[in-house]
């Protein structure tokens, strides 16, 4: 199957939220002309990322039937493919940082950011509907989704993988806050090793689709890219300062076949008993982490 | 495809000050005025030449291109700007035709115009800009 991400530069500001999505627009039809049949978007797709105020949240805050995600149906429909993008969302008064999933048949799912970032921790809300998994029918495909800061914890893409994921789509803000170094010589983030790994370790694609541009001093670092199956970079790092669009063709059934070598498989070796630190609370990790940077 | 004329030529400098009395002593040019771009990511100095306007840029913080272009390359030329009658009809044609851009819908650009970057591959390596005169709602990153 073919797979799109949008690589988004946006502007900052309400009165920018138009030109925003008309730019988003136009590289999610681009994906979809380029043959793509799934196309991922930035985390707060169609927005700026960094948010100063409980109230800045709320007026960028939407529903599901709200302008993006609308936007994002109607074109699913027409081109009769899929969108995942993200929003911050609106629910019974409280806010999320919300990946949503639509098809040709409308909305797919959602997930919520359970990891939340920086400034998410004061204004949003962190997710509470685990990490659901979506079977996509017409691709015949296990979709799951993560959330920028959720691909630093194994334990989330564990889950996914042990659910079934085939096909782990990430919208997100790779960001310079607390990074040691932004890019290395071979002009890779951390994170796009970070996506590789994961893939390694649990035999899964991986699409992570990232915002160039930066606010409020804050660099982001594009470079996008595609993890096929068998953790080859299949498409990207995308440019690391401007939108961009990825096309990659790969194949997520190879994610069924956990299999290592002859004797060997990923997720059947696991041993729980002796994982026993992993499902306790945090007392251990927070009173380490109270110096460190994330 | 309306192109009309050249726009201008983006200069990069790292001290804006050295730099407009260099050109007022070597080229003899005038001095229009001095603009902050960004939010403090570039100042603009503008020199009108004929038909066209100088503009020399300092990167004043990561976050540009102008600000990579300086670390990688030093001072000199970066971009050339074209003027075109009407910036996102020149914009969608660019993208309908699969022209690489860098800006995939028109954006503010200093000295009240709207503008569109290309990507370097569109131009053989030059970086183009597609800009129009007029307002827009407000400047954004670069």
């Amino acid at each position: 199957m073919k797979i799109g991400v949008v690589q988004s530069n946006n502007l900052q500001g309400l009165a920018n939220l138009q030109r925003n999505r008309e730019a988003n627009q136009n590289m999610i039809e681009a994906a979809f002309r380029s043959g793509a049949e799934v196309v991922v978007l930035p985390e707060c797709s169609n927005h700026h990322y960094i948010v100063g105020s409980r109230q800045e949240a709320d007026e960028l805050a939407e529903t599901l039937d709200g302008p993006s995600v609308s936007a994002w149906r109607e074109t699913a429909a027409a081109h009769g493919g899929y969108i995942a993008g993200g929003i911050i969302e609106r629910e019974a008064g409280r806010l999320y940082n919300t990946a949503v999933l639509v098809g040709p048949g409308g909305i797919v799912g959602r997930y919520r950011k359970v990891h939340l970032f920086d400034w998410e921790t004061e204004y949003l809300t962190p997710g509470n509907l685990g990490f659901p998994l979506f079977y996509l029918e017409s691709l015949d495909v296990h979709v799951g989704m993560l959330i920028c800061y959720d691909l630093r914890f194994p334990e989330a893409v564990r889950s996914l993988a042990l659910a079934g994921c085939e096909l782990l789509l990430v919208p997100t803000t790779w960001t310079s806050i607390g990074k040691s170094i932004l890019w290395d010589e071979k002009g890779y983030c951390l994170a796009n090793y970070l996506a590789v790994a994961h893939s390694y370790s649990n035999r899964i694609s991986i699409a992570c689709a990232n915002r160039a541009g930066g606010e409020n001093g804050v660099q982001f670092l594009g470079s996008s890219l595609v993890v096929d199956s068998q953790s080859r970079i299949a498409a990207g790092p995308a440019a690391k300062r401007e939108a961009d669009v990825l096309i990659a063709e790969i194949d997520p059934k190879l994610s069924r076949n956990k299999r290592v070598g002859t004797k060997n498989d990923l997720l059947l070796d696991r041993c729980p008993g002796q994982y026993t630190l992993l499902v306790k609370q945090n007392e251990i990790t927070s009173k380490q982490g109270e110096n460190s940077s994330v | 495809m309306s192109v009309t004329k050249l726009n201008h030529i983006g200069i990069i400098v790292s001290d804006l000050e050295a730099a407009i009395l260099k050109y007022q002593e070597v080229l003899g040019v005038k001095l229009d005025r001095i603009e902050d771009y960004g939010a403090g990511l570039l100042r603009i100095a503008f020199f009108p030449l004929g038909e066209i306007l100088l503009e020399l840029i300092q990167p004043l913080r990561p976050g540009s291109t102008a600000w990579d272009f300086l670390q990688e390359h030093g001072e000199g030329i970066e971009h050339l700007a074209f003027q075109v009658d009407d910036i996102a009809a020149e914009c969608s044609r660019l993208i309908r035709e699969n022209i690489p851009v860098a800006d995939w819908a028109p954006r503010a650009g200093a000295g009240k115009t709207q503008i569109c970057f290309l990507k370097r591959e569109a131009l053989c390596g030059v970086l183009g800009e597609f800009v129009t005169e007029g307002d827009c709602s407000e400047t954004g990153s670069v």
